[in-house]
């Protein structure tokens, strides 16, 4: 099985079957692009938005589903539940956030559909039942909102929402 | 005079030297002669005074007034050879040893200079006794001193020769007399000077270590006490070299730091101008202005004190026991005297005149000692003082208010008429000076930030970005956070549109709906407002009533046809409410109450 060359920002390589990597469609669409479909000795793909260690769990996921085979067309609303996560792929997001985001933006660069959905309904569930306190809590984020005239404003527009 | 009326002299030199002298003042003479000692020359005034035994009185001034107080003691006995004694007396005893030691310091550290004024002071032959003294004191041969109206001293007055070349050596007792009788001739006939020199009545005398206190008194060779110069020139070699400010034998007066043998502030005391004789004194002394005492009486209202925190208050106040307010009388009045570098804390820059006494005596007397390193450091040290004071910012001190007790030299500015402390925008680089001339209000913790340095706080600034945790959702696309958005239930989505208006305004722009959102996506009725509360829905909308889902009821076959928002009949109900919201909708014709739903649900 043909294998290619994967070069992270930090330029370290990772030989990988072509097979596993076409799960990514930049890599796919470059391999096709370039013509390195067949061909074994080529030169490393340079991906310089991913390091050693991120790639190194896309490669490790992507070598995981390499025989899956094309998630079916779901019902939108089925599509969009979190909880009907794999326990594979509840176990391989946990990781620390930072290296969560890291995976997303992988995912995001290399287009591999299935780890983002997985890692971006991590994000979700980690967003769920949460107060907005507790979200600027654990995403660190800052709380803009100027004066409390505004945020009570939006509130009230979504006063509903917490009603019982 | 009554002992008892004095106040207690607190000596920092453990080798007080001098009499305490009880004798009432004699009367003012015109026949005074200078030197309580016989000169070799039979008793010739010198030019500078008559007097050269350092333990001659005084030539006072026949001016002097009559109406002078009892005669007060004076260590600066300004003879008429200009030699003072310090203004600390003990009662010395023939054969005290105090007074052998100050004898003898006094004759070793005279020189040849003052063999001719040298009042040899007992005899120190190890082989001496009482009674070889008192036979020397005795002797005929030796001419008594006779300052003029020794008539009350006894014969053992006879004062030390005072030949230049003369040593012979006047017994203890001889010399008690002259000092006695010194104090007494220049309380009587101390004049009031013209000029407000400082009255300093340690002077160096011709060539001597002269550099005692009130060096500049020695107009002329102003003669002060041997015993007192020797003294305190021993003890200046002794103990260090002249520090920062310590120039005891240029200074004036005594400045900062000066090493005195004792100390006494008083006020009242006129000085004398260095080239005033005394006023009763032929010759005078120039330069070692005997003061012309109050009294003892007056005397008491003196400050003597150990304490220099006190005496070396900058404190403004123009009481006598300022010893820097009377300093800077004392530096105001010495001409030619380097002014006194008005020490850091402690002198103020012009205090004001000194009360007058009865005696009308202005000036002050000044025997300050300060003795040591350990005096400077305090007192006059100005690194050390200055950041002591620098690190104890806190305090605040009005130019009104004394120093608290301990902290004098911790305060700051004490005003604008304060002593010549250094400002602390003059203070060194210690000490963030700016702020503390700001504010006596400013904290040491704000002195502590100043003193920490750039790189440290661009190092630390550096490490907490580091450490800080990253702001991850942030940095995710737009659509990504759409996608997560997208995962979310209404609450949820509500919640993230309260956290910042990045996530709201993405909500909004690319209507995000909740997953629970009921809202019918069918194009055709995206217009369609709720039936129940009549909304329309907006991109982005989270409200509850918003998401309503719209059935379409009608009623068959002839029947209203409408789109509804929910089975409740409540028509105040603001909107149906999440989790309570019925989204069975049961067409009119699918169920025995569907007819009669759909009656109510047309309401």
């Amino acid at each position: 099985m043909p294998s290619i060359k994967l070069q992270s920002s930090g330029e370290e390589i990772f030989e990988v079957d072509v097979e596993i990597v076409k799960q990514s469609v930049t890599i796919k669409t470059m391999l096709e692009d370039l013509g390195m479909n067949d061909k074994g000795d080529h030169d490393p793909v340079p991906l310089p938005n991913v390091n050693a260690a991120i790639l190194k769990k896309v490669i490790q996921w992507c070598t995981h589903h390499e025989d899956d085979p094309p998630p079916p067309k779901v019902d939108e609303n089925k599509e969009k539940q979190t909880d009907n996560i794999p326990v594979w792929y509840r176990e391989f997001p946990k990781v620390d956030q930072g290296t969560l985001f890291e995976l997303i933006l992988a995912a995001n660069y290399l287009d591999i559909k299935g780890l983002l959905d997985v890692t971006c309904k991590t994000v979700a569930n980690m967003v769920k039942r949460k107060t907005p306190e507790e979200i600027h809590k654990i995403f660190n984020l800052k709380n803009d909102f100027t004066g409390l005239g505004r945020e009570a404003q939006v509130r009230q527009e979504n006063q509903r929402c917490e009603e019982k | 005079m009554d002992r008892g009326s004095l106040l207690p002299f607190q000596l920092w030199c453990p080798r007080p030297f001098g009499t305490y002298s009880q004798n009432q003042p004699r009367p003012p003479s015109a026949a005074l002669k200078p030197s309580a000692c016989p000169e070799p020359g039979g008793g010739a005034e010198p030019d500078h005074g008559p007097a050269h035994s350092e333990n001659t009185p005084p030539a006072l001034a026949t001016e002097v007034p009559a109406s002078q107080p009892a005669p007060l003691l004076s260590a600066a006995a300004a003879g008429d050879e200009g030699r003072v004694l310090l203004d600390t007396w003990y009662v010395i005893k023939p054969g005290n040893t105090k007074e052998k030691v100050a004898f003898f310091v006094a004759h070793q550290c005279g020189g040849g200079s003052r063999a001719s004024s040298m009042k040899v002071k007992g005899h120190w032959g190890s082989d001496s006794s009482k009674a070889k003294r008192r036979r020397r004191c005795l002797d005929p041969t030796k001419a008594p001193p006779d300052p003029g109206g020794r008539e009350g001293l006894p014969a053992t007055e006879e004062g030390p020769t005072s030949a230049g070349e003369d040593v012979d050596l006047l017994s203890v007792a001889e010399m008690v007399a002259l000092v006695e009788q010194r104090a007494a001739l220049a309380l009587q006939s101390y004049p009031r000077p013209t000029t407000p020199a400082p009255v300093v009545f340690v002077s160096a005398e011709q060539g001597g270590p002269a550099k005692g206190v009130g060096s500049e008194r020695r107009s002329g060779g102003g003669d002060c006490s041997r015993v007192a110069e020797a003294v305190a020139h021993f003890e200046a070699q002794r103990d260090s070299p002249p520090t920062k400010g310590l120039r005891k034998e240029e200074r004036p007066g005594p400045g900062p730091g000066e090493v005195r043998i004792a100390f006494r502030i008083s006020n009242g005391r006129e000085p004398r101008a260095p080239d005033s004789g005394l006023p009763s004194g032929g010759g005078g002394r120039p330069g070692c202005a005997y003061p012309g005492s109050p009294g003892p009486g007056a005397r008491a209202k003196d400050k003597i004190t150990c304490d220099l925190y006190q005496l070396i208050s900058p404190s403004r106040d123009a009481l006598p026991s300022n010893v820097e307010f009377l300093l800077a009388r004392a530096d105001e009045a010495s001409e030619g005297d380097s002014p006194a570098p008005a020490r850091p804390e402690d002198t103020p820059p012009a205090p004001p005149p000194p009360p007058a006494r009865d005696c009308g005596a202005s000036g002050f007397h000044v025997d300050v000692v300060v003795t040591g390193v350990v005096d400077e450091c305090i007192f006059f040290g100005k690194d050390g003082t200055k950041n002591v004071k620098e690190e104890t910012v806190c305090l605040t001190v009005s130019p009104e208010e004394p120093p608290p007790p301990g902290q004098l030299f911790f305060l700051q500015n004490r005003g604008p008429d304060g002593p010549p402390e250094p400002p602390p925008a003059d203070s060194p680089a210690t000490a963030p000076g700016p702020d503390d001339a700001e504010g006596t209000a400013d904290t040491s913790l704000c002195r502590l930030y100043r003193h920490v340095s750039h790189d440290f706080l661009e190092i630390r600034f550096k490490i907490q970005r580091l450490l800080e945790p990253r702001q991850y959702m942030l940095l995710l696309p737009e659509h990504v956070l759409v996608k997560i958005f997208s995962f979310l239930p209404t609450r949820a989505l509500a919640a993230l549109k309260c956290t910042c208006h990045h996530f709201k305004g993405i909500i909004e722009a690319f209507g995000v709906r909740a997953t629970d959102s009921r809202w019918s996506r069918d194009p055709l009725y995206r217009d369609d407002p709720c039936k129940q509360c009549r909304k329309r829905y907006e991109k982005g909308d989270v409200s509850l009533c918003r998401w309503h889902p719209k059935p379409y009821h009608h009623d068959l076959p002839y029947g209203r046809s409408y789109w509804m928002c929910c089975r409740r009949a409540d028509r105040e109900t603001p909107g149906c409410r999440l989790g309570l919201h019925d989204n069975n909708w049961v067409l009119p014709c699918n169920g025995p109450g569907g007819g009669r739903a759909g009656r109510e649900e047309g309401r």
